[in-house]
C-alpha cells in the first residue's frame, strides 16, 4: 500500500513511538534517585515493509522492547563485596568496643593497675608492719579486680548485644527471602506476558543486595526468570516461590529445612554480611579475648596465692582457718575437683603451733599421694595430735578444708611444697578463678594483718614484724615468667601481647572494611555507569525524541496538505 | 566511562567524607597531644609504649625503695656517728681519770657521767625510723637494747636477720645492721656497752688499773664503730648510685615514650592545613560540577 494514507500511517507510528520513547525517558528521569533502578530504553525497529513494484517500502516505526541496562556480572560482584564490607563493618564496630575496654593509651588501664599492685607490695616490703601500706595494697587489689570484673562483664554484655543483633538480623533475612520468593512468582507471571518485568527485577535485585548486606550468598537466575539463592555454605534460602527460614535458638543460628530439621550455621558457614560479622564476634573474637583475660586472671590468682600461702601475717591465726575453695559434697571430696586442684603435688608443708607464750611447735605433714581432702585431713590430724584438728567444713553443698588449733594455741604455715594451702584457699590473698569471679579472700578483707608480708623461719618457727621476705617475693612475681594459658610469660608481657593482638585485629578489620568499601564504591561506579541514569543524557534524548515527535507532526501536516492539494483539484 | 548522576554525587560525597575523616583524625591527634587514641591506630608503637611505661613505673618504684633505704642507712649512720662521739667522750674521761692525781670523789662523779653516756648509747641503739627500731634485725617492733643499770648489763632483744629491699630486678640491698653486729661485735659479754659499763664500775671502785684497761678497750671500740660507719657509707654509696641511675633512666625513658606517643605538633598542624585546603578545593569543585546541567540551557 502506498499513497498519502501511507504517509499518514507512518506519521502515526512515528508519533506514538516517539511519545513512548519520551515516556521511557521520563520514567528514567523520575527514577534518577531510586536505589537499585536500572535505566531503561525503548528499542525501536522499522515496521514490516510492503512490497511494491520497485521493491520494499517502509511502513514506519514500532517499539520492539523496553530493555534494561543491567550488568548481571557486575551486580553479583558488587553484592559479594557488599557482604564482605558489611561483615567487616560489624566486626569493626564490635572491635571498637573491645578496643575501648583495653584502651591502654589513656590512664587507668589494666597494665597500670597491675603495676600499682606490684608497687604496693614493694611499699609493704619497705614497711612490712605498716597499716597504711596494707590498706593501700587492699585498695589497689580491689581496683585491679574491679577492672578484671569490668572486662568480664563488658565482654559478656557485648556477647549479649550480638544475640540481640542476630535476632533482628535473622528476622530481616527471613522477611527478605520471603519477599524475594513473592517477587519470583510475580516475575514469572509477568515474563510469560510481553517482555521482561524490568521494574520488578530492579526491585528484586535491590532486595538481593539488602540480603547480601546481611549474609554472604550465592544466587543465579533460572530459565523461568526466578532467582535461586543459597547461603555460602550451600543451604538453600530461596527457590522459585519457596523460602527457607533461619532461626536463633539459644544464641546459635540454625537453618530450618523443609522437614523442620534444624541445621546449625556457625561462623564458618556464614562468613560475610552483618550476620557473619556478628557470628564471628560472638563465636570467635569474644571467646578468644575473654579466654585470654581469664587465663591471665587464673594465673595471676594462682601465682599470688601460691606465694602468699608460704608467708605469715603480722600474727598467727588464733582460731580455725577455713579454705576459700571447696568441693561439692559427695562420698568424698576429690582434690582434683578443687579449682586449682591440679596444682596439688607430692611434697610437704610445715604447720606451726604457738602456745600462749609464743613457743613454736613444728608439725610437718607429707603428701604422698592425696586424692581427696579426706586424705589430707587424716595426715594433718596424725601430725597435729592434740595440738589441733583438721576437718572438712560443709557449707552450701560444698566441703572446705579447715584447720583448727587446740585451745590456747595459734597457728601459722610455712614451706608448703604440696600446694594444698593454695588449692584449698588457706592463707591466700585472692578468691575466685577467672576474671569474672576474682575477689579478695575474705580473711584479708576482714583483717589486713593477715596479709603475709613475712615468713616463718623454717627451722625455729620464729616470725617477726620487720620481715618483708614474702612481700618482696610477691613483688618479684611482676618480673617472673609464669605459666599463663600454657605459655611462659610475665603478666605484663602476656597482657601487652593481648592488647597488641586486639589492636592488630582491629586494624585488620578497619583495613578490610576500607578496602571492601572502596571496592563496593568502584564496582558500584562501574555498575552505575551501565545502569545509572544521567540527567544530561536523558535531556538530550528528550530533545531528540521531542524533535522527532515534532517532525512526525510535520509529516501529518504535510500529508494533510497533500490531501488538501488532491481534494482541491478542480 | 559513562558518568551518571549516582557516579557524580556518590564520588563527591565519598571524597568529602574521606577528607573530613582525615581532618577529624588530625584534629584529634592535635587536641589530645597523642599520635594515636585507639589501639588500632598504631598497635606496634602502642606495645612499645606500654613496655616503656611499665619500665618507667618499675624504675619509679625502685627509686622509692632506694629513697626508703637511704632513710634507714642515714639514720643508722647518724646513730653510729653519735655513738663514736660518746666513745670519744668516754675515752677523754678515762684518760683524765687514769691520772693518779684524781681523787676518788672526782672519779665517782665521772662515773655518773659515764652512766649517762651508757644511757645515751642505749638510746642511740634504740633509734627508730617511722616507729620502727632500726637495730633490732627484723624484729622492728621490739626495743633492741634494754639496760639494767643495777645489774650493769645491756641485753639485746632483736634477731640477727638482715632487712633487704629490692633496688632493681633480682638486685637487693641490705639496709640495716642488727644491733648485735653494730654495737656488740657479736659478743654479748664483751662489747661497746660492757666497755662503758666496765669503765663506770672501775670509776665507781676508784680502780686505776681498771680505768687503764678500759682505755685500751675504748680505743678498739672506736676503731670498731668507725668500721661500721664505713660499712653504712658503702651501703649509702650503692644506693646513691642506684638513685642516680634510676633518675637518668626515668628521664631517658620518658623521652622515648614521648617520641613514640606524643604528636609532632608542627607536622600535624601542617598536615591539617593541607587537608583544609584540599577540603575547600573539593567543595569548590563539587559546587561547580553540581551547577552543570543541560536543563539550564534548554529554553
Amino acid at each position: 500500500m502506498s499513497g498519502v494514507n501511507a504517509v499518514l500511517s507512518i506519521a502515526r507510528t512515528a508519533l506514538l513511538t516517539q511519545q513512548m520513547a519520551i515516556e521511557v525517558t521520563s520514567h528514567n528521569v523520575a527514577n534518577v534517585n531510586t536505589p537499585g533502578y536500572s535505566r531503561q530504553q525503548l528499542v525501536m525497529e522499522p515496521n514490516n515493509s510492503t512490497t511494491i513494484g520497485l521493491g520494499e517500502i517502509g511502513t514506519g516505526v514500532q517499539g520492539q522492547a523496553i530493555i534494561q541496562y543491567h550488568d548481571k556480572f557486575m551486580t553479583a560482584k558488587v553484592n559479594q563485596q557488599v557482604s564482605s564490607m558489611t561483615g567487616f563493618e560489624a566486626k569493626k564496630s564490635s572491635m571498637a568496643v573491645v578496643e575501648t575496654l583495653f584502651n591502654e593509651t589513656t590512664e587507668g588501664g589494666l597494665s597500670e593497675l597491675l603495676g600499682q599492685f606490684w608497687a604496693a607490695w614493694h611499699d609493704l616490703g619497705n614497711n612490712p608492719s605498716g597499716k597504711a601500706e596494707r590498706a593501700t595494697l587492699v585498695g589497689r587489689a580491689e581496683l585491679l579486680l574491679d577492672h578484671f570484673q569490668g572486662l568480664y562483664s563488658d565482654l559478656m554484655r557485648l556477647s549479649t548485644d550480638m544475640d540481640i543483633n542476630l535476632d533482628a538480623g535473622i528476622e530481616e533475612i527471613n522477611s527478605l527471602t520471603g519477599q524475594i520468593a513473592d517477587l519470583n512468582v510475580q516475575i514469572i507471571a509477568a515474563d510469560q506476558g510481553v517482555g521482561a518485568a524490568n521494574d520488578l527485577r530492579d526491585k528484586r535485585d535491590y532486595l538481593v543486595q539488602q540480603l547480601a548486606e546481611l549474609m554472604d550468598i550465592n544466587y543465579f537466575e533460572i530459565g523461568s526468570g526466578a532467582y535461586t539463592i543459597m547461603s555460602n555454605s550451600g543451604h538453600i534460602l530461596v527457590e522459585t516461590d519457596k523460602s527457607w527460614d533461619l532461626e536463633l535458638n539459644g544464641g546459635l543460628v540454625y537453618w530450618v529445612s523443609s522437614t523442620g530439621a534444624e541445621v546449625e550455621m556457625g561462623s564458618g558457614d556464614v562468613q560475610g554480611g552483618k550476620l557473619g560479622g556478628w557470628l564471628a564476634v560472638k563465636q570467635e573474637i569474644i571467646p578468644d579475648v575473654l579466654g585470654k583475660v581469664n587465663n591471665l586472671a587464673e594465673s595471676f590468682i594462682r601465682e599470688v596465692n601460691s606465694q602468699h600461702s608460704q608467708g605469715m601475717g603480722l600474727a598467727p591465726f588464733t582460731s580455725a582457718v577455713t579454705g576459700s575453695y571447696g568441693v561439692a559434697t559427695g562420698a568424698t571430696h576429690p582434690i582434683a575437683d578443687l579449682l586449682y586442684g591440679s596444682e596439688v603435688q607430692a611434697g610437704s608443708l610445715k604447720i606451726w603451733l604457738y602456745d600462749a607464750v609464743g613457743t613454736a611447735t613444728e608439725v610437718s605433714v607429707t603428701n604422698a599421694g592425696w586424692t581427696t581432702l579426706e586424705d589430707a585431713v587424716t595426715d594433718i590430724n596424725t601430725g597435729l595430735g592434740a595440738l589441733g584438728t583438721a576437718s572438712i567444713y560443709t557449707e552450701g553443698g560444698k566441703g572446705y578444708l579447715r584447720i583448727t588449733p587446740a585451745a590456747g594455741y595459734s597457728i601459722g604455715f610455712s614451706d608448703d611444697t604440696t600446694n594444698i594451702l593454695m588449692a584449698a584457699g588457706i592463707n591466700t590473698f585472692f578468691d575466685g578463678y577467672d576474671s569474672g569471679s576474682i575477689a579478695l579472700n575474705s580473711v584479708i578483707t576482714n583483717n589486713t594483718d593477715n596479709i603475709a608480708a613475712g615468713t616463718i623461719d623454717s627451722t625455729t618457727g620464729d616470725y617477726s614484724l620487720g620481715d618483708n621476705e614474702n612481700a618482696l617475693a610477691l613483688a618479684d612475681l611482676q618480673i617472673q615468667n609464669v605459666d599463663i594459658g600454657g605459655q611462659s610469660a610475665t603478666f605484663d608481657d602476656y597482657y601487652n601481647a593481648l592488647v597488641g593482638e586486639i589492636g592488630i585485629t582491629a586494624r585488620g578489620y578497619n583495613g578490610g572494611y576500607d578496602f571492601s568499601r572502596n571496592m563496593v564504591n568502584q564496582l558500584g561506579q562501574l555498575r552505575d555507569s551501565v545502569s545509572g541514569v544521567s540527567l544530561d543524557e536523558e535531556m538530550t534524548k528528550l530533545i531528540q525524541y521531542q524533535q522527532a515527535y515534532s517532525a512526525a507532526a510535520k509529516l501529518i501536516q504535510s500529508s494533510d496538505e497533500m490531501m488538501q492539494t488532491l481534494l482541491s483539484t478542480k | 566511562m559513562r558518568i551518571t548522576m549516582n557516579n557524580i554525587y556518590g564520588s563527591i560525597i565519598s571524597n568529602l567524607d574521606k577528607l573530613a575523616d582525615d581532618m577529624r583524625t588530625l584534629n584529634e591527634t592535635i587536641s589530645s597531644g597523642r599520635k594515636y587514641t585507639t589501639l588500632s591506630d598504631d598497635p606496634v608503637s602502642l606495645i612499645s609504649a606500654l613496655e616503656i611505661r611499665s619500665i618507667i613505673d618499675e624504675t619509679k618504684q625502685y627509686e622509692r625503695n632506694v629513697t626508703y633505704g637511704i632513710l634507714w642507712t642515714d639514720s643508722a649512720e647518724i646513730a653510729l656517728r653519735q655513738t663514736d662521739e660518746i666513745l670519744s667522750r668516754a675515752r677523754e674521761i678515762a684518760v683524765q681519770m687514769a691520772n693518779a692525781t684524781q681523787s676518788a670523789a672526782t672519779r665517782a662523779s665521772a662515773a655518773i657521767e659515764v652512766g649517762h653516756l651508757i644511757e645515751q648509747m642505749v638510746a642511740l641503739g634504740n633509734s627508730q625510723v617511722a616507729g620502727e627500731y632500726i637495730f633490732s634485725g627484723q624484729k622492728t617492733n621490739i626495743v633492741p637494747f634494754t639496760y639494767d643499770s643495777v645489774a650493769g648489763t645491756v641485753t639485746y632483744n632483736g634477731d640477727e636477720n638482715d632487712i633487704d629491699i629490692r633496688v632493681g630486678r633480682n638486685n637487693s640491698a641490705t639496709i640495716n645492721k642488727n644491733g648485735k653486729d653494730a654495737f656488740m661485735d657479736g659478743n654479748e659479754t664483751s662489747n661497746l656497752f660492757t666497755y662503758l659499763i666496765d669503765l663506770k664500775e672501775a670509776l665507781e671502785g676508784n680502780d686505776v688499773s681498771g680505768i687503764q684497761d678500759s682505755l685500751g678497750n675504748l680505743g678498739d671500740a672506736a676503731d670498731y664503730i668507725n668500721e661500721k660507719i664505713a660499712d653504712f657509707g658503702a651501703k649509702r654509696n650503692k644506693l646513691d648510685m642506684k638513685k642516680y641511675i634510676y633518675a637518668e633512666l626515668e628521664l631517658s625513658n620518658t623521652e622515648r615514650l614521648s617520641d613514640i606517643e606524643d604528636t609532632d605538633l608542627a607536622g600535624a598542624i601542617l598536615n591539617l592545613k593541607t587537608k583544609e585546603v584540599a577540603y575547600q578545593a573539593a567543595l569548590t569543585a563539587a559546587s561547580k560540577v553540581m551547577q552543570l546541567s543541560l536543563v539550564d540551557f534548554i529554553q
